[in-house]
């Protein structure tokens, strides 16, 4: 057993030093910085670079999509430069989350865990990086044949919104394993507001059949009220993630046992046969 | 950060802990948070339904005209009648009738599946007539508020199931959790008359 | 179990790696297509039938062994749950970073086959498919630069006595992860640097994968062996 970690200082810079150097969590709160940093980057590109949000209209002329691509060609394309490397970040939350999950008291907690992060990474793929690419695309050429310009914003803002299943199960996957995990590292309540979320991406699918009016991938209920829901949720996530890390209970291998001080020894972990190193 | 209690996996104060130990016995805990957004949630959906129906009123009152009011009253007694049978278990489970209070259960979400089999029938006749959901926008409405409908009807279904296993358990059988789901059931009726006003009643 | 089959998994990745190296070469990737080509010439260029036997036969071959580094990076993960964050999220998020480079490296690789399967396409056409091959294949750096933060967090941390990876290995991914972001611009214009054919979007991208493949290999097999003398489990 070693000696207790030094006390925390004072001073922000200071601070920050002490739980990189022995905060026993330090691995988790680098994965939840991410969240908002990586949310916020995007969401300002979504809003104000790439006109992704709030999406044009689906009704626009081939002659209006190409004057669209015109007037924001460099917006689009240098936000969705920086799209592409914050979205990179995503992975972080994810793994964070279904590492969280496989830390439950769930029957088969570690395979919910992969699921789910198998689910939410592969999402990501379509639902971001596949609209990053074509909408970018058609803003790098804006003098390309109408028809094709037309056809990559469709593919843009259907694969944009049109990636349900992926975050359908991820939510879904959550909602299940909250609400009947019995360690409580998340609050039920939060399971609930999964519901909404993974309703939300049901809702979202009559944007692939209406082009106009309140459902289509503009409309007030399709992306107005479903986004108000979404990032509503997305506060609540990052704030009930902050709380699950400071209580879920960490393995307590050489390193977090060194970092904690002089914790009793857990029992290790199933899978991590090594004896524990001491420092 | 070292564990205030050395026993529980988690990193937590005594009262905090025995929070927790009270409300696993309420598997439905925190319900109230999920009926309050909901309720907004669909107010939304409420509200953007009447301006568009202010901005296409002559579009929108010919297409009411086609539902047909029968299966909307049948649908709303058979909510209502469901409301009134998980009210009815409550007070049996209240009373320590554990068997009445399970057999109500069943017959409430027997009424729940009476209302999912008869939505759908009125959604097959009315596209078997021609109104599908690109129809116009009133079918739009129609067939999503309905749909969004039948999605909480089923939640509230999953909610009576996990109900009736505990009733049966009497080792987790707690008034918490009957009080939890009702409360929902009650909500997904409550949606309904609000959907059955507007879109059959309000010609 | 013999000592040569221990090595297969880390083993095969020199094998997948000349192959790749070999079919990049056939590949109009040695010569990067320039995005300032109008659709007549990239239809031109397709039409050609040395340039579509190239790209048919080096996408084959890249279509093949595509998946072909996910050992090298499974082991890097295994050996991440070794340091001493032991089953912390950060090995899972590095495995999860790497499938996802390889699906969207599969994309382009389906965009490039269509582009020669039928060259006689309207030249429009043409021009879109190679675009979006291009694209496809350049711009996602999002995921590799996480998946090399990832390693340099967990080196950093790992505060072992003998810990897995040495210390530069930290540096030497967050040098990486710099060298892949520019290319996450290529969209921006059409010719410079930036450019997907540019010095900063192509050469400096291809060869900082190329050599960040080749020294985690070289370090991921010496760690592994470190460990096998130490008689850690294998």
């Amino acid at each position: 057993m070693t000696a207790s970690p030094p006390p925390i200082p004072s001073g922000y810079l200071a601070k920050i030093a002490w739980h990189w150097r022995h905060n026993p969590k330090a691995d988790l709160w680098i994965a939840w910085f991410s969240i908002p940093i990586a949310y916020n980057i995007m969401g300002i590109c979504y809003f104000t670079l790439t006109h992704m949000m709030p999406p044009p209209t689906a009704t626009k002329s081939q002659a209006e999509v190409v004057e669209f691509l015109t007037s924001f060609s460099d917006q689009i394309r240098v936000g969705f430069g920086v799209m592409m490397i914050s979205l990179g970040f995503l992975v972080w939350a994810n793994g964070l989350i279904g590492w969280l999950i496989m830390r439950m008291q769930v029957p088969y907690a570690k395979a919910w865990g992969l699921a789910y992060m198998v689910a939410m990474c592969g999402g990501s793929l379509t639902g971001a990086y596949m609209s990053g690419f074509t909408l970018s695309l058609a803003a790098m050429r804006p003098d390309r044949d109408p028809e094709y310009s037309q056809l990559l914003y469709d593919v843009t803002y259907l694969s944009f919104d049109g990636t349900m299943g992926f975050f359908l199960f991820g939510s879904l996957i959550w909602t299940v394993v909250i609400l009947t995990d019995k360690s409580r590292i998340f609050p039920k309540w939060f399971g609930y507001t999964c519901i909404w979320n993974f309703t939300t991406e049901f809702l979202v699918s009559t944007a692939m059949i209406t082009q106009d009016g309140p459902f289509a991938w503009d409309g007030t209920i399709a992306f107005y009220i479903d986004t108000v829901v979404y990032i509503f949720w997305q506060i609540i996530y990052a704030i009930v993630l902050f709380y699950a890390i400071r209580r879920v209970d960490v393995p307590m291998d050489g390193f977090r046992r060194a970092r904690s001080g002089n914790v009793p020894q857990a029992q290790p972990e199933i899978g991590a046969s090594l004896a524990p190193q001491a420092t | 950060m070292a564990s205030k209690s050395p026993d529980s996996p988690l990193e937590m104060s005594e009262a905090e802990a025995a929070r927790i130990e009270r409300h696993d016995e309420n598997p439905l805990d925190g319900i109230w948070i999920f009926i309050v957004g909901d309720l907004f949630i669909f107010g939304s959906y409420f509200v953007t339904y009447a301006l568009w129906r202010h901005w296409y009123s002559e579009e929108f009152i010919a297409s009411q005209q086609v539902l047909s009011q029968g299966f909307g009253i049948f649908n709303t007694l058979v909510l209502l009648a469901s409301s009134w049978f998980v009210a009815a278990a409550i007070r049996a489970q209240r009373a320590g009738d554990y068997d009445a209070a399970g057999r109500l259960t069943l017959l409430t979400m027997g009424w729940g599946l009476t209302f999912v089999v008869s939505k759908l029938t009125e959604w097959v006749i009315k596209i078997r007539e021609g109104y599908t959901f690109t129809s116009d926008m009133f079918f739009q409405f129609y067939y999503f508020m309905t749909g969004v409908h039948i999605l909480h009807v089923l939640f509230g279904m999953l909610a009576l199931l996990r109900l009736y296993v505990e009733v049966k358990d009497p080792v987790c059988r707690n008034n918490d959790t009957a009080e939890s789901c009702a409360a929902f059931w009650h909500m997904v009726d409550l949606l309904w008359l609000v959907i059955f006003a507007l879109m059959y009643l309000m010609r | 179990m013999s000592k040569s089959l221990q090595d297969i998994l880390l083993g095969s990745v020199p094998v997948v790696g000349l192959i790749w190296i070999a079919a990049f070469l056939v590949f109009p990737g040695i010569t990067p297509m320039s995005p300032q080509m109008t659709a007549a010439d990239v239809a031109s260029f397709y039409s050609d039938p040395d340039n579509a036997t190239n790209v048919r036969y080096s996408m084959i071959v890249f279509n093949w062994f595509e998946i072909g580094m996910v050992p090298l990076y499974a082991a890097i993960a295994v050996l991440m749950q070794r340091m001493s964050h032991r089953s912390g999220p950060l090995s899972y998020v590095y495995l999860a970073a790497t499938l996802s480079s390889a699906c969207l490296f599969a994309a382009a690789n389906c965009f490039w086959i269509v582009a020669a399967y039928r060259p006689d396409r309207a030249p429009e056409a043409m021009q879109l498919l190679s675009d979006l091959g291009w694209i496809c294949f350049i711009v996602p750096t999002g995921f590799l630069i996480a998946q090399n933060l990832t390693v340099a967090f967990a080196v950093y941390l790992d505060k072992q006595v003998t810990p897995v990876f040495p210390t530069w290995v930290g540096h030497f991914n967050i040098l990486a992860a710099l060298a892949f972001v520019p290319a996450a611009f290529a969209a921006t214009s059409l010719e410079g640097p930036l450019a997907w054919d540019g010095a900063l979007s192509f050469d400096l991208r291809i060869w900082s994968f190329a050599i960040y493949n080749l020294v985690m290999f070289l370090v991921a097999w010496n760690a592994r062996h470190r460990m096998l003398e130490e008689g850690e489990p294998a």
